[in-house]
């Protein structure tokens, strides 16, 4: 995979590419399954760098990401070329994206991340009241380290909310549905009284 | 030039800019009640690819239409194969990955493009006064020509949608997804689409063996459709423009509790609010779930379940599920 496929994969991902190039790169990742493969890593490693709702675990990935990244600017100085319009931690992880592919972050960053997810799955999580239920059937399950279930009875209100939602909509729930690991969504569990 | 002179001018050059406005407004309403109809009752199959939150899905699509009649086929790209297919009032999902086959049934058995289209919500039957509808041009998707629309929400209880509407047949090419300060958040985009005057009925059917599969139906259902005011439950706090659309109550057996289903939407978006009684303590839930940019909003208040699905932000799901309430304040 060449360099200019990554750059441009990493502009997808912070809706920086031109519509036309934007077409042409989906047009191409419907052809190619590595080139999705390797946008789902980039979306799962900038989810873990931003993501500050996670739980400690995940932010000390994104801190080992981090440092890794840094420790590599430092060394080969490979994604300068950013520095100077990049400010905070979102814009630094921008020009990352662009500048890491040909350097040797990317294998770390990559490994980190596989190391992650894994150490996230294996580890105790909590567990959704819904996920403990036996469903009759199950939609995908998610692959983040979340640990849903979507149970049966969801699964039923969409098919049946389907009915009366635009085509849209429905091509939407059709796409979460038929997605092999859905990682879209996990019940955000909490007392009423806790939001008000 | 003199006075009387510049008003005539003035007055001649707001007409116009009126009549334009008024015709630019009517454009887009026939492009999006030509586009509502072309996907439904178009023939076509196609490459789609859905891009959300970092991530892209890609899915073949076959739509087939005899006679009115729509048989379909989704079938994801990637994994394992998991594929849709809608056809006789059944909606059946096949995941391969698990050995799997889930049937849900649809209310009306015999559906036609037309009847099935007048159900769902049309891009123009809504208010003035909740979305505003522009046209930008004329732009290329795909190596087709397309005009480009834009439906933008008023405000922060429903999502805005950019479309991209061939210019030859009015089939929805593209389409955005956008939130409140006008983002996209989703989007689907046909990379490659074709419109054969038929469609072999093999297209329609699973792509795989699926004889060793485990079949999983549901109890028979009875679906009820009710009228609105026969609702036994309604929501007592809606965002401008929703209204109570649809009521029905599925019951799964005779002695079993029905579960009600309100829709309310805003002639675009819709929400369903499912009702449940008799739901078990360890299937009870609060909280929320993204469904793509979709969003549901699941409470249990005296042992009803309630859960708020639709096509609309988290904020708006929640807040028609927490105000939902018995009709005739049995509750």
């Amino acid at each position: 995979m060449g360099q200019k496929i990554e750059e441009q994969l990493s502009a997808l991902l912070d809706a920086e590419l031109a519509l036309e190039e934007e077409e042409l790169l989906l047009r191409r990742l419907a052809r190619e399954p590595e080139y999705r493969a390797v946008l789902g890593r980039y979306s799962l490693i900038g989810e873990l760098l931003r993501d500050a709702r996670a739980d400690p675990a995940a932010l000390q990935i994104g801190e080992r990401i981090r440092t890794e990244i840094t420790a590599e600017i430092a060394h080969t100085g490979s994604v300068g070329w950013h520095a100077g319009r990049a400010s905070g931690w979102s814009k630094r992880w921008r020009g990352m994206g662009r500048g890491l592919f040909g350097a040797g972050i990317a294998a770390a960053v990559a490994a980190i991340a596989v190391t992650a997810v894994f150490n996230l799955n294996s580890a105790p999580r909590f567990e959704p009241v819904l996920a403990s239920v036996e469903p009759s059937y199950t939609v995908p399950i998610a692959d983040t380290g979340r640990g849903f279930i979507m149970p049966s009875r969801l699964t039923g209100y969409l098919v049946s909310h389907q009915e009366f939602s635009s085509a849209l909509s429905r091509r939407a729930m059709d796409a979460y549905i038929v997605r092999q690991s859905t990682v879209v969504g996990d019940w955000n569990l909490r007392t009423i009284a806790e939001d008000e | 030039m003199n006075k009387p002179g510049r008003f005539v001018t003035v007055v001649y050059f707001l007409v116009l800019i009126g009549a334009t406005s008024a015709n630019a407004a009517g454009d887009a309403e026939e492009w999006l009640d030509r586009m509502g109809k072309a996907v439904q009752q178009l023939n076509y199959r196609g490459t789609l690819v859905h891009s959300y939150h970092g991530q892209a899905d890609v899915s073949q699509i076959v739509h087939r239409v005899v006679h009115g009649t729509v048989t379909e086929r989704v079938t994801a790209m990637d994994g394992g194969g998991r594929e849709i297919i809608r056809s006789n009032g059944e909606v059946t999902c096949i995941f391969p990955d698990q050995k799997l086959i889930m049937i849900e049934h649809q209310d009306n058995q015999d559906l036609d493009a037309d009847s099935a289209a007048g159900k769902l919500p049309k891009f123009m039957a809504f208010d003035e006064s909740t979305y505003v509808v522009l046209m930008h041009g004329a732009d290329r998707v795909s190596g087709r020509d397309a005009e480009v629309l834009s439906v933008r929400p008023t405000d922060g209880y429903r999502y805005g949608y950019r479309l991209w509407v061939d210019r030859t047949n009015a089939m929805l090419l593209k389409s955005q997804l956008m939130d409140e300060r006008g983002r996209v958040v989703e989007e689907f985009l046909f990379t490659d689409i074709s419109f054969p005057d038929a469609i072999p009925v093999e297209a329609v059917q699973p792509s795989i063996d699926i004889d060793s599969f485990v079949w999983e139906r549901p109890e028979p259902v009875v679906n009820h459709q009710r009228q609105l005011v026969d609702a036994a439950w309604h929501a007592t706090d809606l965002p401008a423009g929703f209204v109570l659309a649809a009521v029905r109550s599925k019951q799964a057996t005779r002695e079993s509790a029905a579960t009600e289903q309100l829709v309310y939407s805003d002639g675009l978006a819709s929400v369903s609010v499912f009702v449940e009684v008799g739901v078990a303590a360890s299937e009870q839930a609060e909280g929320s779930l993204q469904i793509g940019a979709s969003n549901a909003y699941t409470m249990t208040t005296q042992g009803y379940l309630i859960t708020a699905v639709g096509d609309v932000p988290e904020r708006t799901a929640k807040m028609i599920a927490l105000s939902v309430r018995a009709s005739g304040g049995n509750q």
